[in-house]
């Protein structure tokens, strides 16, 4: 099969997903003629043309607010925070207003948006361009969350998230974009909300999502090395989360480690393992570990940046330490 | 410009019919009867019938939470008092109270954030002209809000990207306790129309007419894919909701102000004008008050929703991944 980057798998959903609905178009700052803060996107304004592919002015509220009219009046936007540090801006557009219209109205309008957010760090670009957002909007009702990882995700996930009829926050992540993957030349989607068991294993779940999952898949070779079987689930989804196919792995190991690179306080892990100490504490052989980088502003540089994010050693001490080992 | 008889009492009916039913309603809401706030916009009725009238079948609205006279006569009276009341009979099923909306009426919730509507209303307008669809919108926003950050976001992008938009600014003087001479400094809000390349206009927002004429303009603009922004000048006669006492403002300004009455203005005009007479000016409120007794009949009887009407999946997601409810 042939290998692309993530970032060239979700510029093919993009592609495949305008050329096959017209009422799909692309709006943000800078991803038109400069083709993304990354370049990522470079070649869809040539492509389609600026009614499809819209360079916003500055203002990221106003246009998710934008995005949230035109959804309602029967377009299918997909539009992209920079930074998805600065979904602060445009907080109340998609956290407070999109999701809310469906129920607010009795299932009268629904709000078909997806917005793309890079997030992430270790690229040492300080601390307002490098947080991941997720947890930011796990607590509103009416939004789905993906966390793609890799190439084959990335494109499977995003058509899945334009082609929804909810609001859906893609959050991909800015240090995978040039990580390679296999993916194949033929259409394919991902449906929301289906957990993959990326590695099997005996002794240790750990369930991890984007760059941790590559610190991850880093540990179990260390691991296994050592006579430690590890198991790895990436949720890919975190609203609608797939517990089923977590608490699966849970059941035959009974031993968790669940690692973000977000904050550990408050993050998603705390609600994957708050989930699974409610519904299956008596398979639980040891305490959930959670990793997540401090409770602090990320610094400049990457050396800085390295004392406060998580990485592949964290993953292995948790692991051992269930293991008593 | 002069519009027809028919025209001319269509406004008087659209004002008096408001100013009953508030009437009614604020006598409701003094025996405790409306659950959640309560905004009048008694006194303002002329910036709505205004608005109402200039407005073709196509068009959308955008309304505010202050939206009583446009609602009550742009959607079916008692299925929108049920709303209001958070009954099951209401256009949303009692879920929306004053952000109420309808698809089939075409007309938009009201954000419970304020200036909010102002982008979504940019961006509505835009799917519509994206999609080659007819139709204009017309988005109220009121001068508090026009202070807000996406008021300013929403206008620019409605100049930027040519929206079939008109921004109608109710300017009643108030936003909460705030007097607009204290939210900017500005001497007319419409001046705030420069900034992004948009005509703008300030009208007496208590003469209809003069209302009525400026929209007529701003929608045929709209049309061709030029937004503007009308500023109609009113004073709000209540507090901000039923209840408040109102004590930033001195009773005499409120009491001036209310001697400036829109539906006596008109009511006047037409009077000697010969449009109306008094068998006629009676006939048409006993019309307006049975369509009022008749709904308030009506949505004292609707149930509020049940359980099961309330926690519905369905709702919250429009595709059923969205997780559990619970």
């Amino acid at each position: 099969m042939r290998t692309i980057t993530c970032a060239q798998a979700m510029m093919e959903a993009m592609a495949e997903e305008i050329s096959r609905d017209e009422k799909v178009f692309f709006m943000g700052e800078d991803i038109g003629k400069m083709g993304g803060c990354f370049g990522q996107h470079f070649g869809l304004l040539q492509q389609f043309g600026p009614e499809r592919i819209i360079d916003s002015p500055i203002c990221e509220s106003g246009y998710t607010n934008f995005a949230n009219g035109a959804a309602m009046a029967g377009m299918r936007p997909v539009i992209e925070i920079q930074f998805a540090d600065f979904m602060g801006l445009a907080f109340d557009a998609f956290g407070n207003q999109g999701p809310k219209f469906r129920y607010m109205t009795g299932g009268m309008w629904s709000v078909p948006l997806t917005v793309r957010a890079p997030q992430g760090g270790y690229i040492g670009a300080a601390c307002q361009h490098s947080q991941c957002a997720e947890a930011w909007f796990m607590n509103l009702p009416g939004l789905k969350i993906v966390v793609p990882t890799t190439p084959y995700d990335s494109k499977g996930l995003l058509k899945a998230a334009i082609r929804d009829n909810d609001p859906v926050l893609y959050l991909e992540h800015k240090a995978l974009l040039q990580t390679k993957g296999e993916v194949p030349e033929e259409e394919y989607i991902i449906p929301l909300g289906q957990a993959k068991v990326v590695k099997e294993g005996a002794d240790v779940t750990i369930i991890t999502y984007q760059a941790m999952l590559y610190q991850a898949l880093d540990a179990a070779i260390e691991l296994e090395k050592q006579g430690i079987s590890v198991e790895i689930i990436d949720p890919r989804t975190l609203i609608p989360l797939d517990l089923d196919t977590i608490l699966k792995s849970v059941k035959k190991t009974g031993r968790v480690v669940i690692a973000h690179e977000a904050p550990k306080r408050g993050g998603a892990g705390a609600e994957i393992g708050a989930a699974i100490a409610e519904f299956a504490y008596n398979d639980l052989k040891a305490p959930i570990k959670r990793i997540g980088a401090l409770n602090i502003p990320l610094p400049f540089g990457a050396q800085p940046e390295s004392y406060c994010l998580p990485n592949k050693s964290h993953i292995i001490e948790a692991a051992k330490e269930l293991m008593n080992k | 410009m002069s519009y027809s008889n028919e025209e001319l009492l269509k406004m008087y009916k659209q004002m008096q019919l408001s100013r009953i039913f508030e009437e009614k309603l604020l006598q409701l809401v003094s025996e405790g009867g409306l659950p959640g706030f309560c905004h009048s916009a008694m006194g303002q009725e002329a910036v709505h019938a205004g608005a109402l009238t200039a407005m073709g079948e196509n068009d959308y609205l955008v309304p505010t939470h202050r939206n009583h006279p446009s609602l009550v006569n742009k959607l079916e009276t008692k299925k929108y008092l049920c709303e209001l009341l958070g009954k099951y009979d209401g256009y949303n099923k009692g879920k929306a109270w004053e952000h109420i909306s309808s698809k089939e009426d075409k007309v938009l919730p009201a954000s419970g954030d304020l200036g909010v509507g102002v982008p979504l209303a940019a961006g509505f307008a835009y799917g519509l002209k994206a999609q080659k669809k007819d139709g204009v919108v017309v988005a109220f926003c009121g001068d508090g809000a026009t202070s807000e950050g996406n008021v300013h976001e929403g206008l620019n992008l409605a100049a930027v990207f040519g929206c079939p938009i008109v921004f109608l600014i109710e300017n009643n003087q108030y936003g909460i306790s705030c007097h607009v001479s204290h939210s900017t400094k500005a001497k007319k809000l419409s001046d705030k129309a420069v900034g992004y390349g948009m005509y703008g206009v300030t009208v007496d927002g208590n003469d209809v007419i003069k209302v009525r004429e400026a929209m007529d303009e701003a929608i045929a603009k709209a049309r061709t894919g030029v937004p503007s922004l009308v500023e109609a000048v009113t004073y709000r006669w209540r507090s901000h909701f039923e209840g408040e006492p109102a004590l930033y403002r001195d009773p005499k300004e409120a009491e001036e102000a209310m001697k400036d009455c829109p539906i006596k203005k008109l009511r006047e005009q037409l009077l000697k004008d010969g449009v109306l007479n008094d068998q006629l000016m009676k006939e048409i409120d006993a019309e307006l008050w049975k369509k009022v007794d008749d709904c308030f009949e009506f949505a004292k009887k609707s149930p509020i929703p049940t359980k099961e009407q309330t926690i519905v999946y369905d709702e919250v997601y429009a595709s059923n991944l969205g997780g559990a409810l619970e």
